[in-house]
């Protein structure tokens, strides 16, 4: 099987109105957050697909010519990067979200409970099946066009189906559908929206 | 009975396929005893229109069971029901809306029970010979169900269509007390109906290439 193939589908989701030319520095959680947690806070996500996950983001985001920052509180970034899998049915969006207040702590300053959040298009009612691996791109610059409006302003998103069908194809599923994220987005290196 | 058939058969649109059934057996005296042909087809399908463009494929799959009363030396008066499959599967396929891009493995497919009358002129057929071409017009409705998985989605739609049925072909073999074998060009056209995938009404249209084997008991 090709490794295009292997994932069973990827959605992209972009703020038209993003301003991606000029974003030049990036954040990248260190973790891949799994939705729900187990009670006893344990992960089923392998640690090597976990880190395969997050290097390949890195890899695609470094591949746009922007260059990492690895605390986001000493030196400003233009865009945090998240990853989370699902491993329940029927997750919604805003869910995924307030997990990360709990573990992520580079947040800006004033980010927190409380805030709403903006999803581009018609996110609000995605739901999202099992093994979804979902990556949110927000926007922390203070000129964004949410600032001040106690909004997260996502600019970008994408959604692997299939990630977590077995765990022996985890890997080449989760890294496969984050290539092909990244090859449907042109715009991120600056060009028009679609 | 046939008079019953025809005057309720009138009282509705989809009544209309009856209806030309009926007519066709009223316009010989001998109805009653019309000599009977039963059909069996493996029906291959083309799409075109609306069908080709959510399936660009050729489908080799499917067959029709149809019966003919010959009213007439050269008419005949039918019923077709029938089931193709018309499907397409892709490894990659990128949908791009307004917001964003989906890419994935498609399998769009589409399911087409028709269900019609008929009626069929044979050319020449007051002499006895081996080889009898066709014309018909089937009129009746068709159900379709349209169905699209993506990735690990799926979703599907399913709905009545009326439609016609122009219809050409040549059967080879005996017509009365024998076999024969029948090529039939069909082209189905279920009218435009129903709120399919994306909202829209469709006319899932495609020509039909069927080979068939007929029975006339003695």
């Amino acid at each position: 099987m090709d490794s295009t193939t292997q994932y069973s589908s990827v959605t992209t989701l972009v703020d038209t109105t993003a301003d991606f030319a000029t974003v030049t520095r990036y954040a990248l959680t260190d973790s891949v957050v799994e939705v729900p947690r187990n009670e006893d806070l344990t992960d089923d996500l392998p640690l090597s697909t976990e880190a395969s996950i997050l290097a390949s983001i890195r890899s695609n985001l470094n591949a746009l010519g922007w260059v990492e920052v690895t605390d986001a509180r000493a030196t400003a970034v233009d865009v945090y990067v998240t990853a989370s899998v699902s491993t329940t049915t029927n997750i919604f969006l805003n869910y995924f979200w307030w997990d990360y207040w709990y573990w992520y702590g580079y947040w800006p300053p004033g980010w927190g409970a409380g805030w709403g959040y903006y999803y581009p298009g018609y996110w609000y009612a995605y739901a999202y099946t099992t093994g979804t691996l979902l990556v949110n791109m927000i926007d922390a610059r203070p000129t964004t066009p949410y600032a001040g409006q106690n909004r997260i302003p996502v600019v970008w998103t994408f959604a692997v189906n299939g990630v977590l069908e077995g765990q022996s194809t985890n890997i080449a599923v989760a890294t496969a559908g984050i290539d092909q994220a990244f090859a449907q987005s042109p715009y991120l290196r600056g060009g028009p929206p679609q | 009975m046939t008079r019953i058939q025809c005057t309720g058969a009138r009282r509705s649109l989809s009544g209309w396929a009856a209806a030309l059934l009926c007519l066709t057996m009223l316009s010989s005296p001998a109805a009653g005893q019309a000599p009977f042909m039963g059909t069996f087809t493996w029906s291959t399908a083309m799409p075109v229109g609306e069908t080709k463009s959510y399936i660009d494929n050729y489908s080799w799959l499917g067959f029709t069971f149809e019966g003919d009363w010959f009213v007439k030396p050269n008419v005949s008066a039918g019923l077709i029901l029938g089931w193709q499959e018309i499907y397409q599967e892709d490894d990659v396929s990128s949908f791009d809306f307004p917001t964003g891009t989906a890419t994935g493995r498609t399998y769009r497919h589409l399911m087409v029970i028709p269900m019609l009358a008929r009626a069929r002129y044979w050319a020449g057929a007051e002499q006895e010979r081996t080889v009898y071409p066709f014309g018909g017009l089937g009129l009746g409705t068709y159900r379709v169900r349209q169905t699209l998985d993506f990735g690990i989605l799926t979703a599907d739609d399913t709905h009545w269509h009326f439609g016609l049925a122009p219809e050409a072909g040549v059967l080879i073999g005996q017509r009365y007390g024998g076999t024969a074998f029948s090529f039939t060009i069909r082209y189905n056209y279920p009218f435009k109906a129903g709120d399919y995938l994306g909202g829209d009404k469709a006319a899932w249209s495609y020509w039909g290439f069927a080979i068939g084997i007929g029975a006339t008991p003695r």
